[in-house]
């Protein structure tokens, strides 16, 4: 184990940004052998960032050269993930199960739900379409908020989670493709587009879905990268232990 | 202009006073953003392979960005969706629906369509190609532009898939047996893939790269800036890192 003290020290706290530039050390040390817990590397440019101690809630951790934002110290973030996931689960299957949106045009109506839309383009002969539309619409945010169920409630409960490293890869790769909130605006300009030329009737599954876009963006301003692999190093405790 | 060149000197030297983990040999994951020395051939946390940067970031995303534009032909040139309206069968391009808006004055969702499939996708595709092309010139760097132009892409990589969206809804929901009907288009796969496949060449560009020129470039710096030296291992990590930047 090393000297703490010969590590270089771009200390964060309370958000503002605090570099210690008087230890100006002359030579780099050899980091093989040191813990690294508390130090972090910014996302964006790569600077060693090393942590206080103690952060208070709601502390939020911003890198002193490029400014980005690293994580926020937040209130029992568990439980507040938990009840969303769970809230968002409900809502998305009262989404997909009721009427979507129902149309009406000289007396002839035609209603869909919410899965009819890629197995329409399936049926047209679009399967590519059709596979991007269930997939980052339906099929990866389900997955996701069961992946994160099941990280999560052995962490809740307080018991060993084998298989958090599975969950968290998975939910890690899942992110960048699901686009609830972008689906709910390609909604509403369908809708724009179709006003003039029909009556179309907002059905009980359109209004779950924008509930559930909304507790979905709640849940993915708790769930960052840096929050997600932290649960990981908690879950990796609890085994040990 | 002397004291602002003052200026502009001391800011370049504090800059140059950081560590990056780079410099220290550790490797940063892409995943889990947990660190590991990158003599370690995998990351302590999540057991991927442990690179300082990504590996041919730049080649990668050139590739990537190149074929979406090859795509984005065939996206403008075929229509979107038609429309079999009493029989009768109306074509419409990405470009036509713009236009038709604005003859019926709608502006405000002629811009948004205009914003979300013509302005975002080239736009994207052109920062793309700059922030690869700074990175290789290495030299005038605009640092924090760059940073914000990267953050500006990668927010918006994903707002594209709108217009596919309301092609896939108005498919869907439009099926008026005798009266109206709307089927999608060819050009709605390609302009899918074109969205996929700039998110990938955001995902592929290593944003860690601008910010070692500073550190790296002494051309570029005002003020000459001694980075300390370093024991054996992390002078190698460093060669290392210049290696991976000639790419």
């Amino acid at each position: 184990m090393r000297d703490t003290s010969k590590l270089p020290r771009n200390d964060v706290q309370n958000g503002r940004k605090v570099q210690d530039m008087q230890k100006n050390e002359p030579s780099l040390p050899d980091l093989t052998d040191y813990d690294l817990s508390r130090y972090i590397a910014c996302h964006e440019c790569d600077l060693l960032i090393h942590l206080p101690e103690r952060l208070d809630v709601y502390t939020q951790v911003c890198c002193p050269r490029c400014s980005a934002k690293q994580f926020t110290v937040r209130k029992s973030p568990i439980d507040k993930t938990l009840a969303y996931a769970l809230t968002a689960l409900v809502l998305l299957s009262i989404a997909v199960s009721f009427p979507f949106l129902r149309i009406e045009a000289s007396g002839i109506e035609n209603s869909i739900s919410l899965v009819q839309s890629p197995l329409t383009l399936f049926n047209e002969g679009y399967g590519m379409i059709a596979t991007i539309v269930m997939l980052c619409v339906i099929a990866l945010p389900a997955a996701y908020l069961l992946c994160l169920l099941l990280l999560l409630i052995p962490l809740f409960r307080g018991k060993s989670a084998r298989a958090s490293l599975v969950y968290a890869k998975l939910i890690d790769g899942m992110l960048p493709w699901i686009m609830v909130d972008v689906f709910v605006i390609g909604v509403l300009v369908a809708l724009i587009k179709l006003i003039e030329t029909a009556d179309i009737i907002l059905g009980t599954a359109f209004w779950a879905y924008i509930a559930f876009a909304a507790v979905f963006i709640g849940i993915n301003t708790i769930v960052s990268k840096r929050q997600l692999w932290f649960w990981v190093v908690n879950a990796g405790k609890a085994n040990a232990n | 202009m002397q004291t602002k060149a003052r200026e502009t000197s001391t800011k370049f030297a504090k800059m140059a006073k950081f560590v990056s983990a780079a410099q220290l040999g550790l490797s940063s994951c892409t995943r889990c953003l947990s660190l590991t020395p990158v003599s370690e051939q995998h990351c302590r946390l999540c057991g991927k392979r442990t690179h300082l940067r990504n590996k041919h970031s730049i080649q990668r995303t050139l590739a990537l960005v190149f074929t979406a534009m090859l795509f984005y032909i065939p996206a403008n040139i075929y229509p979107i969706m038609s429309t079999t309206l009493l029989g009768q069968e109306i074509p419409s391009t990405i470009m036509g629906g713009v236009l038709l808006f604005l003859e019926h004055e709608s502006y405000f969702i002629a811009i948004v369509i205009f914003t979300a499939s013509i302005f975002i996708p080239i736009a994207k595709m052109m920062i793309i190609l700059w922030l690869c092309h700074m990175v290789r010139k290495q030299e005038g760097m605009k640092i924090h532009q760059m940073a914000v132009m990267y953050q500006i892409t990668e927010f918006i990589g994903k707002w594209s898939m709108v217009d596919v969206f309301v092609v896939a809804i108005l498919v869907a929901l439009v099926q008026i047996t005798g009266i109206m009907a709307i089927h999608p288009g060819l050009a709605a796969q390609a302009f899918a893939t074109v969205v996929i496949l700039t998110m990938l060449a955001a995902q592929q560009f290593d944003i860690r790269l601008i910010w070692d020129n500073i550190a790296q470039n002494k051309d570029s710096q005002p003020a000459q800036v001694d980075i300390p030296k370093t024991p054996n291992t992390v002078s190698n990590q460093e060669s290392h890192l210049a290696n991976h930047r000639k790419e």
